[in-house]
């Protein structure tokens, strides 16, 4: 119990002296408070995003897994206000010959729509690739990667941290 | 007292049937606490459902579910008992039908109060001129045939007692409906135990070989496995080379009977340790209503100050590639939440780049780590690091004895946690992983890479550029302030030797994508990616700025 509160202590000064670096996802910079978003917003948009996804590779959307949790600060505290973000992640099944074109038709869309490409390789079999980018509107990062063995596209995002909604509480959820 | 013709004349095989319906029924029970978890409780919960009414729906259907659980523990104790009764009192029949053969076939007469008559004397016996000799002999054998009738009764009485007494201890009138019975459940198959010769003196101790400890286990039948596990819950859920599940069933109830001590004993209300452990409980019990990939094993417990645990996101037992995670300075049970959250999302990600096989990652908090406040300056020493080590050294080892066939295994260290893992990898014979990933690193208290047991181009480290809490001694400008300023101090100094994420230190350096200490498991991040990779071994997916992957 004794070193727990010095924990707490410690935290708070850390709080107080160290910003939240998730504020870095938030679109309008870091310096923008967080937005406040009910959890099936958040959820429904990252739905949004993989639907577009396996709309542009061509496949069906599958596996829908998501979770919330607590945003964490640069050095790993918490803030005491419930902030809180999104984790998802869902496969789209799809021929091993498809994977190629079907990153390229995501890389141009999403450069088309002003994502910044984090990364995009095709890898030395020729079939298999990676593709991860950020969509500054929403804060939202994707990342799209072929399985092995190149049956699928495994999809996971990321999300902005927000503030939570009236009634809710994500980060602890 | 048993008489002769009770044993002799005894229907075991009755016995026998009704253990093996007490067994049925307490798998029923468990199956039942299954299906209420998956097909009553899953469904309601995974709905929109929410509000007073569906808080008191779930409270009625937890308790159904230990309702059942107790119920299942409680019921396949009175079947081991009745076979174990069953099984010995069959083995002293045979002695004593052994033995009555024998008197039989030299004639002499053992009655049903177990007196024993020589054979009468002949003819030609009577005028022997040893009759006197021949009569002695006989009334001697006579005795003796009486004293080990006598003996085998006493034993078989003795057998029946014990086995009545811990039946009587057995009678309870509601089942689950208080967080006691647990404990009361472990009371009763330690009676049990005991009255069949299952003592916790013939536990292996702590520290046996992982190996010998999953032998041993095999040996037994999977009643006397029941018996021991719900008997001694502490000690098998700690015990290295024990099968995941068995490890799991015992340390949630070793968490349980913790909780209804301190509801017990008044210790409940304004209990941070006991609300982080029903906290933990119900992370667990939830897990049951999600796919089978996303199960939660608790594999070490120990509810008690900062606390320890070890919870699998997937069985490693059955496991294609498991992982384990080290966390570092400042992790306590208090914040397992956040280590099972990384842990998970490392699985599904590896799973989602693997359909073909299974993933199970490990949030392992087994040792004790360094305070942010106090232990931090002792941290330097490395003694936590040490302790760790032995500590992760037998866990991994355990992982390897109880999977089913060969098993890969990488280990992935944040923090201290990666010094916990240098400490492992280099000494004695190692740290039995494929591979090993260090993020955020004060040092391995090592010179480089090649001082591990592993190849170096499976030894993978990773820095953000802004983690001032990583051995960076370059880097002194920008350091967080107050304990910051220690850790980046102690670090930068190179206390526990040269940080991994150097091309120096003959390791694959891994492209960070994260800021900070803690965001390497950041969603979508090439961190997280690069881990899932590592861990299945499709290293290609993982960009490197230094160094070469294994081909």
């Amino acid at each position: 119990m004794r070193r727990r509160a010095g924990v707490v202590l410690v935290t708070a000064l850390l709080l107080a002296a160290t910003a939240c670096s998730s504020n870095d996802d938030q679109p309008g910079g870091t310096e923008a408070p967080l937005q406040t978003k009910k959890k099936a917003d958040v959820e429904a948009l990252a739905r949004q995003q993989f639907e577009s996804v396996a709309q542009l590779a061509g496949g069906e959307l599958i596996g829908w897994e998501a979770r919330t949790a607590a945003c964490q600060g640069k050095n790993g505290e918490l803030a005491d206000d419930g902030r809180w973000n999104l984790t998802a992640f869902a496969t789209v099944k799809l021929p091993a010959d498809k994977h190629v074109a079907a990153l390229r038709a995501v890389h141009d869309t999403w450069v088309g729509q002003k994502w910044e490409i984090v990364d995009y390789r095709t890898l030395s079999d020729g079939v298999r690739g990676t593709l991860s980018g950020r969509d500054p509107a929403s804060g939202n990062s994707i990342s799209v990667d072929s399985s092995r063995p190149p049956v699928q596209l495994s999809l996971n995002l990321g999300s902005a941290c927000y503030q939570p909604a009236p009634g809710e509480d994500p980060a602890n959820s | 007292m048993v008489t002769l013709p009770e044993l002799r004349d005894g229907r075991f095989d009755a016995l026998d049937a009704a253990a093996d319906a007490w067994i049925v029924f307490g798998r029923q029970a468990e199956d039942l606490s299954g299906d209420t978890s998956a097909d009553l409780i899953g469904p309601l919960r995974a709905s929109p459902w929410a509000g007073p009414a569906a808080d008191a729906a779930y409270t009625l259907l937890d308790k159904i579910d230990d309702e059942f659980e107790v119920a299942a523990m409680q019921v396949r104790t009175v079947g081991s008992l009745l076979g174990g009764a069953a099984d010995e009192l069959r083995g002293l029949q045979r002695q004593l039908q052994a033995l009555l053969s024998s008197a039989r076939a030299q004639d002499f007469t053992v009655g049903d109060d177990g007196s024993v008559t020589p054979p009468r004397q002949t003819y030609a016996e009577i005028h022997d001129p040893d009759s006197a000799q021949i009569v002695q002999q006989r009334m001697s054998v006579a005795r003796d045939y009486a004293q080990q009738v006598g003996d085998i009764l006493t034993r078989a009485t003795e057998v029946d007692s014990r086995c009545a007494r811990a039946l009587g201890d057995l009678i309870t009138n509601v089942y689950g409906q208080e967080a006691y019975e647990y404990g009361d459940a472990t009371d009763d198959a330690r009676a049990a135990a005991e009255a069949l010769g299952l003592t916790e003196a013939s536990i292996p101790a702590a520290g046996t070989d992982p190996r010998q400890v999953n032998a041993w286990w095999k040996t037994l039948t999977p009643e006397q496995r029941q018996l021991y596990l719900t008997a001694y819950p502490e000690r098998f859920g700690a015990l290295d080379g024990m099968p995941s599940t068995d490890r799991d069933y015992a340390n949630q109830l070793a968490l349980r009977g913790y909780v209804g001590d301190n509801v017990n004993n008044r210790l409940d209300h304004g209990n941070a340790q006991h609300d982080r452990a029903l906290k933990l409980l119900d992370k667990l019990e939830r897990s049951e209503q999600g796919p089978d990939g996303k199960r939660l094993y608790l594999l070490t417990i120990d509810p008690v100050g900062d606390g320890k645990a070890a919870v699998a996101v997937g069985n490693p037992d059955t496991a294609d590639y498991s992982a384990v995670l080290v966390p570092g300075v400042g992790t306590e049970l208090d914040g397992i939440g956040g280590l099972i959250g990384r842990a998970s999302d490392i699985q599904s990600k590896a799973a989602s780049m693997d359909p073909t096989s299974q993933v199970s990652v490990i949030g392992w908090l087994g040792y004790d780590t360094p305070s942010l406040d106090e232990d931090i300056v002792t941290a330097t020493a490395g003694g936590k690091s040490r302790a760790g080590a032995v500590a992760l050294d037998g866990f991994v080892n355990g992982l390897h004895a109880s999977h089913d066939g060969p098993a890969h295994i990488t280990a992935i260290g944040h923090s201290y946690g990666s010094t916990v893992l240098g400490e492992a990898a280099s000494h004695g014979d190692g740290l039995a992983v494929a591979d090993m990933v260090a993020l955020g690193s004060p040092g391995m208290r090592v010179d480089n890479a090649a001082q591990f047991t592993l190849p170096t181009d499976h030894v993978w480290a990773g820095a953000a550029v802004d983690d001032n809490f990583v051995a960076r001694p370059e880097n002194t400008a920008s350091k967080i302030p107050l304990i910051g300023d220690w850790i980046g101090e102690n670090a930068n100094q190179n206390i526990h030797g040269p940080g991994p994420h150097y091309p120096g230190f003959g390791g694959n350096v891994l492209h960070i994508d994260t800021r900070g200490h803690s965001g390497y498991w950041d969603a979508n991040s090439i961190s997280l990616k690069s881990q899932a990779a590592i861990v299945l071994g499709d290293y290609e997916l993982a960009p490197l700025t230094s160094g070469k992957a294994p081909s």
